[in-house]
C-alpha cells in the first residue's frame, strides 16, 4: 500500500508541477494580451490591436481545459488511492469503478429523479452484523435556457453528491422517510436568499404590472379578451397545484413527531403514523437529534427491510493537499458515517429487542 | 378599479376555502387517529380469549382476575359509545398489566411456546396502542392550536368545533407496584 501511496506521490507532484506551469502560461497570456491591448489603445494604434487577443484568447481557454482535465484525472487517481486504504482498514470491499445504480438510488425516496447520474467507489461490508453496500453519488438537473437568438443552451446543477448507504436489516418497515432541515447559521442565509429574491422580484413585477394595467390598451383588450386573462391565471394556479402534489411521495403522509426540536431538524413523511411512533421512539428521536447536531446534514429512510442514508459531501478531494492529510480526512470521513450508522442501527435494534422481550416501560 | 375588486375578491375567497379546508383536515387528523387507536384495541381484544386460554391452567389462583379481564372484554365489545368504550379499555389496561405482573408468579408458563408467542404479540399490540396514542395526542395539540389561531377561529367558531382532551398516561403505568397485592 505505501509502494501505491508512493507511487500517486511521485504523480501529483507530477501532475501538480505541470498545473502550475499551465496556470502561469494562462496568466502570462491574459495580461499579455491585457497589455498589449492597452499600449496600443494609448498610441492610438487601433489598426491591429484584435489580432493578438484572437490568438491569446483561444489558447488560454484550451489550457484552462486542459489544466480542468488534469485536476479531475488527479483527484480521480488520489480518490482511488486514499478510499481504498480507509475502507480496507475497516474490512470493507471497495471498487472505485463501480456504484450503486439509479434504481438502488430512487428507492431510498429520499432524492428526486435527476437528468443526469453517476456513482463511483462502490464498498460492501457488514455494520452491526447486517450487511450494507455504499458508493459515492451524484445527481444532476438539466435546465434548457434560449437567448434572444433562439439558441439553446443546457446547464446543469447539482441536486446532490455526497455518498448513500443501503443497510438490509431484519427490521420491516413500511415506509418512512426523514429529510435533514436547514438548522442555525445555513437556514438563516437560505431565509435570506428568499427575502431577497422575493423583494427584488416584487420591485420588478408590481410596476410593471401597474404600468401594464394602467395602459388603456391593456385596459380595452382586458375587457375584451377576459377569457384568455383568466385561462392563464387558472393554469397558473393549477400548475403550482400540480407542482406541489408531484412532491409528495405517493402513499406518503407527512407528519409531525411530539418533539418540536425533531420536528424544527427532520422533515418527516410516512406510510403508517403508528409505525413511526413505534419507530421513533423518544430514544431514537434523542439519537438522531444528537447525532444531526454532532455530525450535520444527513438523510435517512427506512422501506421494506432496507434502512437507507444519504450523507452530503462534507470534504471533496483536493489535488493540491498532500496526500497524508487527504488520507487521514478520508480516514475520518469513513469512520464518523459509519460510526452515525452504527449508533442508529444499534438504538433501533435495541428498542426493537425492547419490544419483543416485552420490556416496555 | 374593477379589475382589483376582482382580485381581492378571489384572494378572500381562496383564503376562505384554504383556512377552511385547513380547519376541516385537523379535525379529520383527530378522527382518523382516534380510528387507529380503536383498530389497536380492537386487535388487543381479539388477542385475549387466546390469552386467557393459554394461561388459565397455569394460573388457577387469579380466576378472578382473568374473569374480570374476560368481562372487560366483553362489555367494550359490546359499548357502542366510543367514550364509555375507552374507559372499559382503561380498564382492561390496569387488568393486563396486572396479569402481566403476576406472570412472573408462574415460572412454568415460561416453557408454553404458545403462551410466549401470544405475550409477544400482546406486547407489540400494546406498543402500537401507545404509537397510536401519541399520533392521537399530535394531532388534538395541532387542532387545538389551530382553534385558537387566526383566521381558523374564525371558521372553528362557524363550525362550532370544541377542544379535544389529549390522552394521559394511563393510571396503572403512572401507579406504583403493589408489593402486598402481588404476594397475596
Amino acid at each position: 500500500m505505501n509502494q501505491e501511496l508512493n507511487k500517486i506521490k511521485r504523480k501529483r507532484e507530477k501532475i501538480y508541477s505541470i498545473i502550475q506551469i499551465i496556470n502561469l502560461a494562462i496568466v502570462i497570456l491574459l495580461v499579455g494580451t491585457f497589455l498589449f491591448i492597452i499600449s496600443d489603445v494609448l498610441n492610438h494604434n487601433f489598426e491591429t490591436p484584435f489580432i493578438i487577443p484572437f490568438i491569446t484568447i483561444p489558447l488560454a481557454m484550451i489550457l484552462i481545459s486542459i489544466n480542468q482535465y488534469l485536476k479531475r484525472y488527479l483527484n480521480k487517481e488520489i480518490s482511488k488511492a486514499i478510499y481504498a486504504p480507509a475502507f480496507k482498514e475497516k474490512n470493507i470491499e471497495f471498487s472505485y469503478e463501480d456504484g450503486l445504480t439509479l434504481d438502488d438510488v430512487l428507492s431510498s425516496h429520499l432524492l428526486p429523479k435527476p437528468d443526469d447520474f453517476a456513482s463511483d467507489s462502490l464498498t460492501k461490508g457488514e455494520i452491526s452484523g447486517f450487511p450494507y453496500k455504499a458508493s459515492n453519488i451524484t445527481l444532476w438537473r438539466e435546465h434548457e435556457e434560449r437567448d434572444s437568438k433562439g439558441n439553446t443552451r443546457t446547464t446543469r446543477t447539482i441536486i446532490f453528491d455526497g455518498r448513500m448507504y443501503i443497510i438490509e436489516t431484519p427490521f420491516n418497515k413500511k415506509g418512512i422517510i426523514l429529510k435533514s432541515k436547514l438548522i442555525g447559521k445555513e437556514k438563516m442565509l437560505s431565509n435570506i436568499i428568499v427575502i431577497i429574491v422575493v423583494l427584488t422580484t416584487t420591485a420588478i413585477i408590481v410596476p410593471n404590472m401597474l404600468h401594464i394595467l394602467s395602459d388603456p390598451f391593456f385596459k380595452k383588450s382586458f375587457k375584451e379578451d377576459l377569457f384568455p386573462f383568466s385561462t392563464i391565471f387558472i393554469v397558473f394556479l393549477l400548475a403550482i397545484i400540480v407542482a406541489y402534489i408531484s412532491n409528495r411521495k405517493k402513499g406518503y403522509q407527512r407528519a409531525k413527531l411530539e418533539s418540536s426540536q425533531f420536528n424544527k431538524y427532520f422533515e418527516i413523511q410516512t406510510q403508517d403514523q403508528v409505525e413511526l411512533r413505534k419507530t421513533l421512539s423518544p430514544a431514537v428521536m434523542e439519537k438522531l437529534i444528537n447525532l444531526r447536531n454532532s455530525i450535520g446534514e444527513f438523510h435517512l429512510s427506512m422501506i421494506g427491510n432496507k434502512i437507507f442514508f444519504a450523507f452530503p459531501k462534507s470534504f471533496s478531494v483536493k489535488y493540491d493537499k498532500p496526500i497524508e492529510e487527504l488520507l487521514k480526512d478520508a480516514k475520518e470521513i469513513v469512520e464518523k458515517e459509519i460510526e452515525t450508522i452504527k449508533t442508529i442501527i444499534e438504538t433501533l435494534k435495541l428498542e426493537e429487542e425492547k419490544i419483543k422481550k416485552g420490556a416496555i416501560n | 378599479m374593477t379589475l382589483a375588486l376582482l382580485l381581492i375578491l378571489a384572494a378572500i375567497i381562496i383564503g376562505f376555502i384554504l383556512t377552511y379546508n385547513t380547519v376541516i383536515s385537523k379535525k379529520n387528523n383527530v378522527d382518523n387517529a382516534l380510528g387507529t387507536i380503536d383498530a389497536e384495541l380492537k386487535k388487543r381484544r381479539d388477542l385475549i380469549p387466546n390469552l386467557v386460554e393459554s394461561v388459565k391452567a397455569y394460573m388457577q389462583y387469579e380466576k378472578e382476575l382473568l374473569e374480570k379481564i374476560t368481562k372487560l372484554r366483553e362489555s367494550a365489545e359490546k359499548t357502542i359509545n366510543s367514550e364509555e368504550r375507552l374507559q372499559i379499555e382503561q380498564e382492561l389496561s390496569k387488568a393486563l398489566y396486572n396479569l402481566k405482573l403476576r406472570f412472573e408468579n408462574y415460572p412454568e408458563l415460561k416453557a408454553s411456546q404458545n403462551f410466549l408467542q401470544l405475550q409477544a404479540t400482546l406486547t407489540d399490540i400494546e406498543e402500537s396502542i401507545a404509537a397510536a396514542r401519541r399520533f392521537y395526542n399530535q394531532a388534538v395539540t395541532e387542532y387545538n392550536n389551530i382553534l385558537e389561531q387566526i383566521p381558523f377561529t374564525f371558521i372553528a367558531k362557524i363550525l362550532k368545533l370544541q377542544r379535544k382532551e389529549v390522552f394521559t398516561i394511563p393510571e396503572e403505568e403512572k401507579a406504583n407496584v403493589d408489593i402486598g397485592e402481588l404476594l397475596k
